[in-house]
């Protein structure tokens, strides 16, 4: 997924996956069928856990902005390339 | 745990890490004793209660989701033989878990049943093999014709793409053929686990013990075979669910539970003291960190590793304390097969000259 892929669709997660949170120290991602295991850091589970089609990446950058109290256009830079990986590893819908 | 200069990959870190704190990733859901085989070293002991209906299962399903559960396991008696299983199964998919099986095979020789399967899109598939040839898989199953159907099963199952595990409880009477078991598994491109641990029931009695390889041949399985028959990997110095380093001997109430098919919760598969009915439960988040029953078996864990390390071979214990319990009535009780298997162990590793490394 690119930047302009991003902007104009609200991600889901690919309904197979299960994940876990672990504390605060981040989260585990199960891909059913495939038997693969994506270890996410506290932020990607934050996103991850977000995708459920009601969030543009704009909100979801906001939402990791405030969070993590980080700049708005780096989080929406890590949010967009974040989306990017999950897409190549077949983890959105 | 883990030395200065050793690299800890990420996927370590977080296991530990909920090992640690005590969050389950996985629940073992037994859904029936019912079974279409007759092993006669089983463990199991129905005991004559009313198993839970599928809308109670459903509920169950439901406060272990609630829970944040990321394995779900489901198990038997024979998984297969519940009328409603495959409903069952896509409930705990449709919670969000990821969905492992355990299973004799047997029914899954139909492939209509193997694309049912499929259509779950489990993690894997974990079945048991008792031999290489049919005379050994059937005399323990005691089920004509039951080595020829889990064969097709593993067949169908690898046709159709899913991750197949295979295990084989290590028994008197297939003792002989490992290796040609384990060949029978590399063919299919499937990892073998075998156990050396034959358990006693669940009610107590030790029958099954009769069957328990003998004491020559454990000797020499770790000394000897154990490398060459899993392709060189060395033996466990520590319980398979247990976090390397960690300071309780295993997952006991910790890393995960086990639901049987009345309901009850249980700290682990092995170790079965009820913690509650989760059908008389709001929620895990209720009995987790205040069951006096799940505290008390996390102290035993600790305090069986503790007492491990001061046994002259504890470094290279497996130990249970379901079994211990019900072997010795202790369940820090040292029994005589991980006595036996400790002490291979070590001179196993004393031959190769491994001294101390993680994992």
């Amino acid at each position: 997924m690119n930047a302009a892929d991003a902007t104009s669709t609200h991600p889901r997660r690919n309904p197979d996956t299960a994940f876990r949170k672990i504390g605060e120290d981040g989260g585990l991602v199960v891909i059913p069928g495939r038997a693969v295991v994506k270890v996410l850091n506290p932020v990607g589970i934050a996103i991850f856990s977000q995708l459920d089609g009601s969030k543009d990446v704009d909100m979801l950058a906001a939402s990791v902005a405030e969070e993590f109290e980080v700049d708005l256009d780096a989080a929406r830079e890590d949010v967009v390339k974040f989306l990017d990986d999950l897409k190549q590893d077949g983890m959105l819908a | 745990m883990s030395g200065a200069t050793e690299q800890v990959s990420p996927y370590t870190r977080l296991v530990e890490k909920a090992f640690a704190d005590a969050i389950p990733l996985t629940a073992q859901f037994e859904l029936t004793f019912r079974c279409n085989h007759l092993c006669t070293f089983c463990y199991n002991s129905p005991d004559g209660r009313r198993e839970m209906t599928t809308p109670q299962i459903f509920d169950a399903l439901r406060k272990i989701a609630d829970f944040g559960v990321l394995y779900l396991t489901l198990t038997g008696g024979e998984a297969l033989c519940h009328k409603d299983f495959f409903k069952i199964a896509a409930e705990g998919r449709r919670l969000g878990m990821a969905l492992r099986i355990y299973t004799n095979g047997y029914l899954l020789a139909d492939p209509a049943m193997v694309r049912r399967v499929a259509d779950l899109k489990p993690v894997e598939v974990e079945i048991s093999v008792h031999g290489a040839r049919p005379e050994t898989h059937d005399a323990l199953t005691r089920i004509k014709g039951s080595f020829a159907k889990t064969i097709q099963g593993i067949k169908n199952l690898r046709d159709a793409g899913i991750k197949v595990q295979l295990k084989c409880p290590i028994t008197k009477l297939n003792q002989h053929e490992l290796f040609a078991i384990r060949d029978l598994a590399d063919g299919f491109g499937c990892h073998m686990t075998f156990d050396a641990v034959i358990t006693p029931k669940d009610d107590g009695s030790l029958d099954p013990l009769a069957l328990r390889p003998d004491d020559d041949f454990l000797t020499k399985y770790w000394g000897e075979w154990y490398l060459e028959l899993h392709h060189g990997k060395l033996p466990p110095r520590q319980n398979h669910c247990a976090a390397p380093g960690a300071e309780a001997n295993c997952g006991t109430g910790r890393s995960g539970f086990t639901i049987d098919p009345y309901g009850d919760i249980l700290p682990c598969v092995a170790f079965r003291r009820s913690i509650a009915n989760i059908l008389e439960i709001e929620s895990f988040h209720d009995i987790w960190g205040s069951s006096p029953v799940l505290n008390e078996v996390r102290d035993l864990a600790i305090d069986a590793r503790t007492r491990l390390n001061e046994h002259e071979d504890g470094k290279y214990f497996t130990f249970c304390l379901g079994v211990a319990e019900k072997q010795v009535g202790d369940p820090l009780g040292i029994y005589p097969q991980a006595a036996l298997n400790a002490k291979s162990i070590r001179r196993s590793y004393e031959l190769l000259q491994i001294g101390e490394r993680r994992g």
